[in-house]
This record gives C-alpha cells, structure tokens and sequence, in this order.
C-alpha cells in the first residue's frame, strides 16, 4: 500500500519512520497538519548528538525523520518521483534516498572508496538520473557523479566537473545544462575538513552538458578574487544563476559574496555602498530564489542574519535577524521564504511586507528586523539547507 | 457631575496611566539593554586585556627564544644544548596551546593556526609531509623563506614533534637507549638542522605578525573594543562578546575531542591512540593541561554566571566542581613514552571524567550561560560549508 501525503494529513496518524538499518522509530504522534501546509526536508542534528533528515511542514510539524549515520548537508527531491536523496556532508560518502510521501525503507548508498560527496546533487528533470559533486581526492579534481535513480541508486558513471572542489550543483530548464559550483578549494579525506590550496584556489562557475560531459561555458570570477570560493547557487526559470560565496581571505577585505552569472553572461557581483561583506563574516550558507523569481534569500549564519535581494533591482532589499539561520527556501507564494536555523527556529518571511520594528544597523542600504518564527524546535539543530518538497508554487 | 466627569477622564486616566507604565517598562528595558551592554562592553576587555594579550605576547616570545636556541645549538653544533632546545620547545608548545583556541581574526588568516601546529592529525599527515620532503632532498635547502612554499603541515611545531623520528634507522639507537626527551636528536642529524632553522624562524615569525595585529593602532583588540554600527565585522559589542563565546566552546569541544577522546578510546579498549598531540616528544600532558587551562581562564574573565546562577541554582555548584575537575583529572592522566600507544586502564576514570566535563561544560556555555548573556553560538557558524 502506498501511503500519499494527503492520507498522512488527513488521518493524522502516529508515523514510523524506518531507520537507515531498518528499525522503526515513532515520530509524530497524533498532530493535527494543516492540508495547505508546504512541505520542507533539512538534514539536522538531534538533542542527543545523533543526525537524520527530517520531512516537515511549513507550520513545524515534522511528519517523517530518517536517522543518519553522520552530519548530513543537503538534499535534492523529485517532484514526479517524490524521491529525496539526503546527502553527507564532506567528506562523507554517503546518501540515503527515501520516498517524501510513504514510509518505504530508505535506500543507502555510497560513493566508491576513492571519491566523497561535497554534500550537494540534483535529478535529472525526468527523474531516472541523480548528479552528484564528487572529490576524486586521488587525482585532486572533481567529478559529476551519475547514479541511475530509477533502481537501487548504482552508479553508472561521471565526468570531470571542470574544477576543483564542487560544491553545489543544479540544473537549468533546459533539462541539459549542469550548472556546478567549482568552489576552488582542495580538500582530501585524509586531512579532513583542513582546506589544502588557499594560495592557488581559482573558483568557478562552470555549465556542462549533461549528455557529454562536455563544458559549455566557465564564468571565471576577477582575478583579485581567487580567495572567493562559489558555494551554492539557485537558477531561475530564465536560467540566470545566484550564487552564494565564502570568503578564504583576510575578513576585512571580504568582497561582495552574492552575485550571478548564465551561460552567456559573466560573473557580476552584487556591490553594495557599504561593506557588507565583512559585517556577513565572510559567508553565505544558503541560497533560495523565490517562486517569483524577484528575491534571492541568501543566508549569513555567522552574521546572524539572512539577505533579501531584489533580483530586478541586483540591490539588497532588506534582512531578517535569525540567530544561526542558514537553511532557506521558497514559501507558500510567490514572494515567500521558508528560514530554518542552528537553533531549532522556522521561519515565515514574505520580502513584501514591510518590516516590523525595523532599524538601520546597515545604513544606509537597507533595514533589518527581527524575525517571528512559526516554531522552535527545541530538540532539533537545522544544518545548512532547507529544501522545498511541495506543493510546487 | 463629578461622577460624570470621573466616567468621561475614567478611559484618558487609565490610557495616561497605561502608557506611563509602559514607558517605564521600555525605559526599564532600555537602561537594562544598555546595563548590560556596558556589562559585556567590560567582560570583552577584561578578556581581551587579561586572557588574549598576555597569550599572544607569551607565544611571540617562547618561539623567538626557541628560534634563537635551535639556530645557535645547530651553529655550535652542541649536542649538549639539546636540552636547552628541549626546555624552549615545550615552552613553545605550552604557549600555542594557550592561544590555539583564539580561532579568529588574526589567527584565522594565511592558514596561520595550521602553520603554527597541523592539528589533529590523526592520520599522521605531518609525518608523511616530512618523509615526502625528506626523500626530495629539500631539507638541506629550506630556509625560513622557503618552508612556507611547503606543506603547512611541515611549517610548524607539530613538524618539530616529529622531525627526529622521520630517519628511523638512524635514531633508532637513541630511542632504545633513553628518554627521548632528553635525547631529542634531530640536532645530532645535521641533516635535520636547517628544517629545524626553517621552522622555529617560520613559528617565530608568525607569532610576531599575531602579536602584532591583536595589538596595533587598527587591531583585533580595538576592534573588539570599539564594536558597533561602524565597525565592518563587529556590528555591536553582543557579536563581538559572542566570538569570545564562540572561542570558548570551540575550545572545549577540540580539547574533547581531539585530545580526550583518542586516549579514552586507547585506555578502554586497550588500543593504540592515534593522533595525540606532541605525542612523541612527550609533551602531551603539558599540551593537555595548558589547553584547559587556557579554557578554564577564558572561562573565569568572560565571567558568565551571574547571568545564569538565578534561574539555574544547580549550576551554582556543578560550575565550579566541574572547574575543579578539570583540573585534577588533567594532572593525574599518565601518558605512555612512545614508541608505546596505548593508555593504560587507571587512566580510564580520569579520562572520562575529563570527557564528560568538557562535553558538559561546552554545552552549558552554549545552551545555559551564553543565551542568558543574550550571546549564542551557533550549530552552523562554527564550521559552515
């Protein structure tokens, strides 16, 4: 039998999620679910220390978990499918594929011993194959990892990422293009986390063909940028790329770290008149473009703050103070913006209705006010990304 | 008439009445806000002052004395300098772990924490840097100049910790026969020398240019300092009172987990620790002990409790039994003379008791005592990706 989300709502049941090792654990019990409600998944770490994925709505209600072995970062969804892949974070080398919509057990699968995940994948439009960011730490270059989705998640092949170090990766409505964030920076297995080539980094932002693997086009960041590693991106429907960076550089010297690029447009940064690098600590976490298209929301947990950016205008519109907020996603409408953070906070945030209490902490560009969360979860620590299931705006 | 009149003021009076108290309430809430700001504004540089400055100027000036000692006993070529090398070179060790946990501002640029020290390395990368550099013949060639164009993990002084070890056969003898404290030899492999050169002037220089950016005109301690609208990093004296916060807790979970848990591991399951800092020149314990004590005072001049010890009278004696703790279990941990590994079982209890408190510890700083002090460390600002 297959159990579809309206039935899970209606009926309010209690749910059991199977673990990655098969064990059935109960999750939410009895809670009344609003039908209208979105539904969101983020990788996050439990009270206890132990890490899952959880599938929840956007009134805070958490209607499914599947435990992880380690830190997850973050995932990709299938709408046709209904699959989520939950990915490692680096230099993990594991997924976990489950269904958003029935309690079917989830597949775990793993990259080959002489590659790890950065985290990041997409599906292909029609769903049958998922591209992932791989390290092929051995030849100290990265690689676009093909799994067939259609079956057990078996990898049939891959194909250079024209870079080093990918990061995020998505894909255009064209339905061919890849775009990958080649954030420049060598890592390997071996030194953990530690970053390897910050003197030598050159980053970019590179679109394949995804039925050759061949390079379409590489947008290159200025050359006094190199420090500027590109992270995370979202693309709009005209295939236009956001993108979030993090800055390997002396923190007072952080540029700009939002900007976007296509396949025939170069990198351009969102300047602004003051400084508004240093005062984001030199980090984007997230990116989410808006159903609209017209705002980007990109996150800033070290800064305490997430971005809204008026993509017409390419200024910053406003920020909303969310302690640790870094996950972020599209809302209910066209304008709106889902925020989850390190402390268990979700977040409503429409960038059209006008802020409460605001102030001009960062004058004279644009206003920032505290954030009203739908819920805080205390038991729960959301990681970096926040992913929109459903339903599509 | 009066009693139409009271009927008609009754709604003005209580309105005038209403927003008089919350006038006051605001205005209790302001000068509360801003009480506490001065509060913070004082705590940042009490540990600016008292735990950050003093830390950074002790490491300039132990890997400067162990800079100008390692060159002149490998001019001399005095074997019998070896200990005064050994006594600078623990100094040093002792010093970088009082300031390790400073990971921001001056620390966090140029890969300058993992210059100093490449740790953890719990698959022994500098060991194999250095045999990789070794085997290039470069160690004759590297001067001060030139390491940094090397491996950061042959920059520093986890590098020194292993150098005498890399030449197995030659040292082998020495090892047998001794303490290799004592015997620290790399002075008596001439070949080692200008490594050893290049290093202790690499650490030196570092530390200069730390020291120095914590403390000119424009440095990290003004900054702190002076945090506000204006400053580009530090928006208001919460975020930057929250980096001492972060500095704390970030302490306290590596200690945890890269000094702690490789011996808990060894000494429950009788297994070889992997990992443990300057583990071969014997130094651990004193890199142990200098890491928490450096954490413990972090700790005391951010002086958090008052915020907390009203709401939370349990913490009034875990906090400074667990302080306590700290410090016994540290002192009482026996370590293992390499080449043995493996930590013996009348460790175990003070191991775990060393585990369990700086879990604790960092937790309450995180969850308990920042949060009351309006500062809190977040689960994606630590290590983003």
């Amino acid at each position: 039998m297959v159990i579809n989300r309206r039935d899970i709502l209606r009926h309010s049941v209690a749910l059991s999620a199977m673990t990655v090792f098969g064990a059935p654990a109960v999750l939410a019990a009895n809670q009344q679910v609003p039908v209208e409600d979105g539904l969101l998944a983020s990788a996050c770490r439990k009270k206890d220390g132990t890490f899952a994925v959880v599938v929840l709505t956007e009134s805070g209600h958490i209607v499914r978990e599947v435990p992880l072995s380690g830190r997850g970062h973050d995932a990709t969804y299938h709408p046709k499918t209904g699959r989520i892949v939950a990915f490692a974070r680096r230099p993990g080398n594991f997924a976990v594929a489950f269904n958003a919509h029935d309690l079917s057990e989830p597949t775990l699968f793993t990259t080959p011993t002489s590659r790890h995940f950065f985290g990041h994948g997409i599906f292909s439009r029609d769903g049958r194959l998922l591209y992932t960011t791989e390290n092929d730490f051995g030849a100290n270059h990265g690689v676009i990892g093909i799994y067939d989705a259609s079956n057990t998640y078996g990898r049939i092949g891959e194909f250079p990422s024209h870079g080093i170090g990918p990061h995020d990766i998505t894909i255009l409505d064209d339905d061919r293009t890849l775009v990958v964030a080649n954030g420049g920076i060598e890592t390997h297995p071996d030194f953990g986390r530690a970053k390897l080539n910050l003197n030598t980094m050159s980053p970019s932002l590179c679109f394949i063909d995804r039925t050759t693997g061949d390079l379409t086009a590489r947008q290159k960041l200025p050359s006094n940028h190199h420090h500027l590693s590109i992270r995370h991106l979202a693309a709009t429907s005209n295939s236009d790329v956001w993108f979030g960076c993090q800055w390997e550089g002396a923190l007072i010297d952080t540029p700009a770290l939002i900007g976007s690029a296509s396949l025939d447009k170069e990198v351009s940064l969102l300047e602004s008149t003051t400084t508004v690098g240093p005062m984001l600590r030199g980090y984007i976490a997230s990116v989410s473009i808006s159903a609209s298209a017209r705002w980007l929301a990109a996150s800033a947990p070290r800064a305490n703050r997430v971005l809204i950016i008026d993509t017409e205008r390419q200024i910053i519109h406003n920020a909303v103070d969310v302690a640790d907020g870094s996950g972020v996603a599209r809302g209910r409408d066209e304008h709106m913006f889902n925020i989850t953070s390190g402390h268990g906070a979700l977040v409503s945030h429409n960038p059209t209705t006008p802020l409460g209490n605001p102030r001009l902490g960062e004058k004279p560009d644009f206003q920032t006010a505290p954030a009203n969360p739908v819920r805080n979860f205390s038991d729960i620590s959301f990681d970096n990304h926040l992913l929109r299931l459903s339903p599509p705006i | 008439m009066a009693g139409h009149v009271n009927r008609l003021f009754f709604p003005v009076i209580a309105l005038a009445g209403f927003v008089s108290a919350v006038t006051f309430f605001v205005s209790a809430g302001q000068a509360q806000q801003s009480t506490g700001r001065t509060d913070l504004k004082q705590r940042i540089e009490t540990v600016v002052n008292e735990h950050v400055l003093p830390r950074v100027r002790g490491l300039e000036v132990t890997t400067s004395e162990l800079a100008t000692t390692v060159r002149s006993a490998c001019q001399a070529k005095n074997p019998g300098r070896n200990e005064d090398v050994t006594g600078k070179f623990a100094a040093a060790v002792r010093a970088w772990a009082s300031v390790s946990h400073l990971n921001f501002g001056p620390l966090a640029v140029e890969a300058r924490r993992e210059r100093m020290a490449f740790l953890p390395d719990p698959r022994g990368i500098v060991r194999r840097q250095l045999v990789r550099l070794s085997r290039s013949g470069s160690f004759e060639k590297i001067t001060a100049k030139s390491i940094t164009e090397h491996s950061v993990a042959v920059q520093g002084l986890t590098a020194l910790d292993q150098i005498p070890f890399i030449q197995k056969e030659r040292i082998r003898n020495d090892i047998r026969e001794g303490r290799i404290i004592v015997e620290w030899p790399f002075l008596r492999t001439p070949v080692n020398c200008p490594l050893a050169v290049a290093i202790t002037a690499n650490t030196a220089a570092i530390a200069r240019d730390l020291r120095a950016e914590w403390t000119n005109e424009k440095g990290w301690r003004t900054r702190l300092l002076s945090a506000g609208p204006d400053d580009p990093i530090y928006r208001s004296t919460e975020e930057a009172a929250a980096e001492l916060v972060k500095a704390l807790t970030t302490a306290l979970d590596g200690i945890n987990k890269h000094q702690i848990l490789p011996l808990q591991n060894s000494s429950q399951y009788q297994r070889p620790a992997r990992g443990v800092p300057f583990f071969k020149t014997e130094l651990s314990r004193v890199y142990l002990i200098a890491s928490i004590d450096a954490a413990i005072d972090l700790y005391e001049k951010l002086n958090l409790e008052p915020y907390v010890i009203k709401k939370k009278p349990w913490l009034k004696t875990w906090l400074p039994e667990t302080i306590s703790s700290l410090r016994e279990n540290s002192a009482k941990i026996t370590y293992p003379v390499w080449p043995v590994h493996v930590f013996a079982k009348e460790n175990y209890d003070h191991i775990r008791n060393l585990e369990r408190f700086t879990r604790g510890l960092s937790k309450v700083v995180a969850t308990e005592l920042g949060p009351a002090a309006g500062l809190t460390v977040g689960f994606n600002q630590v290590d983003g990706d």
